[in-house]
């Protein structure tokens, strides 16, 4: 009896297993898909280290997630995704290093970053030199990807090689503007900026937007984004009896600054971009920001079914840091490159070109043409390189956590 | 101890049903049972296809929130009329799923809007849907010209959740904006 059901259970095996052409369709081409993989290598260019690391970590540990599902999943057959991560300080001159290094290593296909917009600047030529694209989750001076005079309406792609998926500055700080104008009727702002790319071109599009509209300027500064003592700024801002502060910069300043405002006796809040939306940002400030404000690119990721999966993944994965404010940014920047790898593999007959410069250079068209689901919506890019994905939300500091408050989409007529 | 029954009963096991099979039938048995173990096992190991490489995502249906399905974008502004300084707005919705276009305003002080006629709307999937507004201009005081972007406060409903959302319109309507404010309240309005 016992011999019996054995020999059952092994006619059932192998007669399924000889049975395969029956129940699919097969090229004749047995093993076709055993030959030997290629590996490629997708760069990650963010501050690791100092005082923007919680948002560099999530966005290396984004990218690190797309690439092991790609690899698991087999995303381009014949082809082995690996991460090589370095570390920019949110310093432009290392960014540059950073870029020529990345160049100089001939697996590499792609790069995902930079965080900064001063240090995406900098690597900008290196990349569009050498035809290796660069897709960044977090840059948001309008810019990198329009030049120069874009607030002049002429608006010239520059590098080809440089793509994004966060939404810029030319909508995120006049959405602030009428956002805090008209809805929460705030009518004067005090305007601060850390003088550099990202924090003087924010200030700089919001304050143009918020006059246009009536509202008055009581007061401007710059601070340096190294000082932590901001007593005196703090003390001007009490003085102008300024509803706000409009403050363009990034978090680690920017806590402090808010807190020291607040000490100051002033009942203004301060109200920044995307790079006060940190949890980094209310763990410096405390108490003393409660009630601030900061626009961040896209819609939350609470709202999007596509996200869940990523932010069960992540967790699973075990990363020691949050995801922050970029990660599902740098998932799908990672994952656009994938895809832009598996369409030059699929028009090249499952392979890549033979030389590292023919592979570049086909990565970079494809990438004009990428579109697919992901993380944070519909991902593609326009011809500028910016994503046409250009939604954005506003966050208030409630009982210590961001909330959202409001979302937006920017939909050109 | 004698020997205890555990199971069985008065049907056949299924060695003894196996037994009773002619051998054509147990060969058809084992080939389409080894079809079905095989056909599970490459649904639950095999990668998705091409078409549904998506990254970590979950294959199941569910509808989106408004803010993910629906996109309304500005076609004109016409039937100015100086004399009552009011004017309509056309846009123009799409979307993926099935949406209630319930409520638009702009939060300007002096311009009021509603939806004309002034019902909700409702937009399904297969086309594009016009959705016409009434705007007036209540105060030529403060009325914000060359602002870059304005947008429009929307209420959309769907079988998901309804959502209070901004429209940013873009450029084109900016400038038809500021037109209409010059010409219903005269250049004097230009701040």
């Amino acid at each position: 009896m016992r011999h019996r059901s054995l020999l059952i259970l092994t006619a059932t095996v192998t007669v399924g297993a000889l049975s395969l052409s029956a129940c699919g369709s097969r090229d004749g081409k047995s093993g076709g898909d055993s030959g030997e993989k290629t590996t490629v290598v997708i760069g990650v260019d963010a501050p690791l280290t100092g005082d923007l690391s919680a948002l560099g970590q999530g966005i290396k540990n984004s990218s690190d997630l797309a690439v092991k599902t790609a690899n698991k999943n087999d995303e381009v057959k014949g082809v082995t995704f690996k991460l090589e991560s370095l570390d920019d300080q949110a310093q432009a001159g290392t960014g540059q290093q950073n870029a020529t290094k990345l160049v100089g290593n001939d697996q590499v296909v792609g790069v995902v970053g930079p965080l900064n917009s001063h240090v995406g600047q900098s690597m900008q030529k290196v990349f569009g030199n050498a035809h290796l694209v660069q897709v960044s989750p977090a840059n948001t001076a309008p810019e990198l990807s329009q030049g120069p005079n874009w607030q002049k309406g002429q608006k010239k792609r520059l590098f080809d090689t440089y793509f994004r998926t966060s939404t810029t500055d030319a909508v995120q700080g006049p959405y602030a503007a009428q956002y805090l104008y008209n809805k929460r009727k705030l009518k004067k702002a005090y305007i601060i900026d850390d003088k550099k790319t990202y924090g003087a071109g924010l200030a700089g599009t919001f304050t143009d937007e918020f006059k246009k509209l009536g509202g008055k300027v009581v007061g401007t500064d710059h601070i340096n984004p190294d000082d932590r003592d901001f007593s005196a700024v703090g003390t001007k801002v009490a003085k102008s009896k300024a509803d706000f502060v409009y403050y363009g910069g990034e978090y680690p300043a920017g806590a402090p600054l808010s807190a020291q405002i607040t000490k100051a006796g002033s009942k203004a809040l301060v109200v920044g971009g995307d790079a006060l939306y940190s949890e980094e940002y209310i763990k410096l400030g405390k108490k003393n920001v409660e009630g601030d404000l900061a626009t961040s690119v896209g819609a939350p990721l609470e709202t999007l079914d596509t996200a869940k999966t990523f932010m069960k993944d992540y967790k699973a994965a075990g990363y020691k840091l949050p995801y922050e404010a970029y990660g599902g940014y740098s998932y799908d920047s990672t994952w656009a490159i994938i895809q832009a790898v598996k369409a030059v593999v699929e028009k090249n007959d499952g392979k890549l070109p033979d030389t590292i410069d023919d592979t570049r250079k086909q990565i970079t068209e494809a990438m004009q043409d990428v579109r697919f689901e992901g993380v944070t919506g519909d991902v593609s890019f326009d011809k500028y390189g910016d994503t046409t994905n250009k939604q954005l939300s506003v966050y208030e500091v409630k009982d210590g956590k961001h909330k959202p408050v409001k979302t937006g989409t920017f939909q050109e007529g | 101890m004698g020997d205890i029954l555990s199971g069985g009963g008065d049907r056949p096991g299924l060695s003894e049903r196996w037994d009773a099979l002619p051998r054509r039938g147990r060969q058809l048995l084992v080939a389409l049972v080894g079809c079905a173990l095989l056909a599970g096992a490459a649904v639950s190991v095999l990668p998705a296809g091409p078409g549904k490489s998506r990254p970590a995502h979950t294959a199941r249906h569910k509808v989106p929130y408004p803010v993910h399905s629906t996109r309304i974008g500005f076609v004109r502004i016409l039937d100015v009329d100086a004399r009552n300084r009011s004017f309509r707005i056309e846009l123009r919705a799409v979307t993926k799923d099935p949406v209630l276009v319930r409520r638009i305003s702009q939060e300007y002080q002096a311009l009021t809007m509603k939806l004309d006629p002034a019902q909700a709307v409702m937009v399904r999937p297969e086309r594009a849907e016009p959705v016409w507004v009434r705007a007036r201009v209540t105060s030529c005081r403060d009325l914000p010209v060359r602002a870059r972007l304005p947008f429009l406060d929307i209420t959309l409903r769907n079988a998901r959740a309804s959502q209070d959302l901004s429209f940013i319109l873009g450029d084109r309507y900016a400038r038809a904006l500021d037109r209409v404010f010059r010409t219903v309240c005269g250049p004097s309005s230009r701040r």
